[in-house]
């Protein structure tokens, strides 16, 4: 069972071909103008630049069904509530006309935080109360494929974090097929059992999210995304110990973990700092033993060092200056220290 | 001057207020969505009668409507009575002459209806007809009355189609605004003052009204959010 999507788009004649199983979470990857929004349009039934030679949902041709024959529902980025409604109104909308569960209201009110707003109307909601509500709006809507496009930009960490959550507990619980896009990588990991990358409107990479490692958004900071194992906690530290590739590395004690899952470590460059030794004294607990893999030196005062941990890749900025003193080389091997580790479970 | 007048003016703007609520709509709707030559087209026809000086309007209605046309004997064979100089002529007169002031303002109130709004309905599983009374007419209801109360009172001032089509017959298809050129031409003063009064009144009322029902800032303003 699953959806299957083939398209061209005319605009820049690339042709876009998607097999997504049912019940999976396809978490879609990309700087702005790849087509992520064009793809999620072309699949609910909304005008795109795509033409789209193929869709089927459990082998069902849903080319020539409206949107809301479709049992697909899309969250566009921009919340898009209807203003003449309050939250509330605005929560049961789909539910009504799409056979939802009423009793799953409280729920997703809950879920999402928004009890408080419930009679508001939408004028005098945030950026970001609007996104969750939309959010819960699509939810409650019962699809069996639910389309959010960038549905959490206007939140903070911390609110996005636990809304992520929810969803994918939501979403598990239900069984609903998810196709998320964002241009954020812990988002992404959280979620996503399958992850596409796009590019121009091409599939650049589509695999599980190791296809993430290190993947560059020329839109954020740079970083690099290892996958690392759990080996043990240390109570009087309050440290977790992870494995990677064959390597300890201590990170602030995880909690409430899926152990089923594998961990993915997200590493900004420019908390990475290269040593010809094993530096002997230095707070930084993380050191990695490396080789350089390619020196690619910036327009700016920067380069940036591709490291080769076991088939891992980290990625190390330093200053062009740094690279001449240190006369670092291909094939060298140096050593990681490591500032700042951001786990994502 | 009999109350007759006054009722059959009241009669005839009701009448075509509700009919042109009815037509207008959907013309106003499909005019909003883009732009063709077709669109173009029909949006000159809709708005001629602002331009067209009304006796021009009605001396071809007067025509069209006259038993030797096809119109003519068609409405004599399903009615048993002709059209012209009837009430059911003047309706038709004044639902092709206030037809502007119906389309245009919720023409424009459709246009500024995000299409995301419209499109997110579309996805929640909303037909077309349901997105049109969940989300169009609600957030456009004051669009809606303003239309309302402009057709209405547009028709209680007509003259000119009046005069050609609806022969003046007292208590059939005789309004005010003929009424009082009737008082003035038997150079009843006392009379034309009370009609003439009485239709500016009105007529201030309503603009009044509405001003203050679309006070010129917040007009739609939160349909453009």
């Amino acid at each position: 069972m699953s959806l299957v999507f083939r398209a061209r788009n005319t605009m820049v004649s690339v042709a876009v071909e998607l097999t997504l199983k049912n019940h999976t979470c396809t978490v879609i990857f990309g700087p702005s103008g790849s087509g992520k929004t064009s793809l999620l349009r072309a699949i609910a039934g909304l005008q795109s630049p795509l033409a789209v030679t193929q869709l089927t949902v459990d082998e069902r041709d849903l080319r020539h069904f409206p949107p809301h024959q479709r049992p697909v529902v899309l969250s566009a980025q921009n919340a898009a509530l209807f203003p003449h409604f309050t939250v509330h109104q605005n929560l049961v909308y789909g539910l009504t006309r799409r056979q939802g569960n009423i009793s799953d209201v409280q729920h997703v009110v809950e879920g999402l935080g928004i009890g408080p707003l419930l009679e508001r109307m939408p004028a005098s909601l945030s950026g970001g109360e609007a996104q969750r509500v939309a959010l819960g709006r699509a939810l409650l809507a019962n699809p069996s494929w639910l389309l959010l496009d960038e549905p959490l930009t206007n939140l903070d960490q911390n609110a996005r974090k636990q809304i992520v959550k929810f969803l994918s507990d939501w979403r598990k619980q239900r069984q609903i097929s998810v196709i998320y896009v964002t241009h954020d990588i812990p988002e992404a990991l959280a979620l996503a059992d399958h992850v596409i990358t796009l590019a121009n409107g091409r599939v650049v990479k589509s695999g599980n999210p190791d296809v993430l490692l290190g993947y560059e958004d020329p839109q954020q900071e740079l970083s690099s995304v290892l996958s690392a194992r759990l080996m043990q906690h240390h109570q009087e530290d309050k440290l977790s110990e992870l494995l990677v590739e064959g390597n300890r590395l201590l990170v602030p004690q995880i909690t409430a973990l899926d152990a089923t899952r594998p961990l993915y470590l997200q590493i900004a460059a420019k908390d990475v700092s290269l040593a010809l030794d094993r530096p002997k004294l230095s707070s930084i607990l993380n050191l990695l033993p490396c080789t350089v893999g390619a020196i690619e030196i910036g327009d700016e005062a920067s380069a940036t060092i591709t490291l080769n941990l076991g088939s891992q890749h980290l990625l190390a900025r330093i200053t062009r200056r740094s690279v001449r003193e240190l006369d670092l080389q291909v094939g060298q091997q140096v050593w990681a220290q490591v500032k700042g580790i951001s786990l994502q479970t | 001057m009999t109350l007759d007048v006054l009722t059959i003016t009241l009669k005839l703007a009701s009448v075509t207020t509700l009919i042109l609520l009815l037509l207008s709509p959907p013309i106003a709707w499909w005019l909003s969505r883009g732009h063709s030559w077709s669109r173009s087209i029909v949006e000159a026809i809709v708005a001629l009668p602002l331009v067209l000086p009304p006796t021009v309007l009605g001396f071809y209605l007067l025509i069209f409507f006259a038993p030797n046309t096809a119109l003519g004997q068609f409405w004599q064979a399903l009615t048993g009575s002709p059209l012209s100089f009837s009430f059911s002529a003047l309706v038709i007169g004044s639902v092709i002459y206030s037809i502007p002031f119906v389309v245009q303002p919720l023409q424009s109130a459709f246009q500024q209806i995000p299409i995301g709004i419209l499109e997110s309905a579309s996805s929640l599983g909303a037909t077309s007809i349901d997105r049109f009374f969940s989300i169009v007419v609600p957030m456009c209801k004051r669009s809606f009355i303003t239309a309302g109360c402009l057709g209405f009172a547009h028709t209680v001032g007509e003259f000119g189609v009046v005069l050609m089509i609806g022969g003046n017959i007292p208590g059939e298809t005789q309004v005010l605004s003929i009424a009082l050129f009737d008082s003035v031409e038997r150079l009843n003063f006392a009379e034309a003052h009370a009609v003439a009064g009485g239709l500016l009144v009105f007529s201030l009322a309503v603009l009044i009204s509405l001003y203050r029902l679309n006070p010129a800032n917040t007009h739609s303003s939160w349909v453009s959010r």
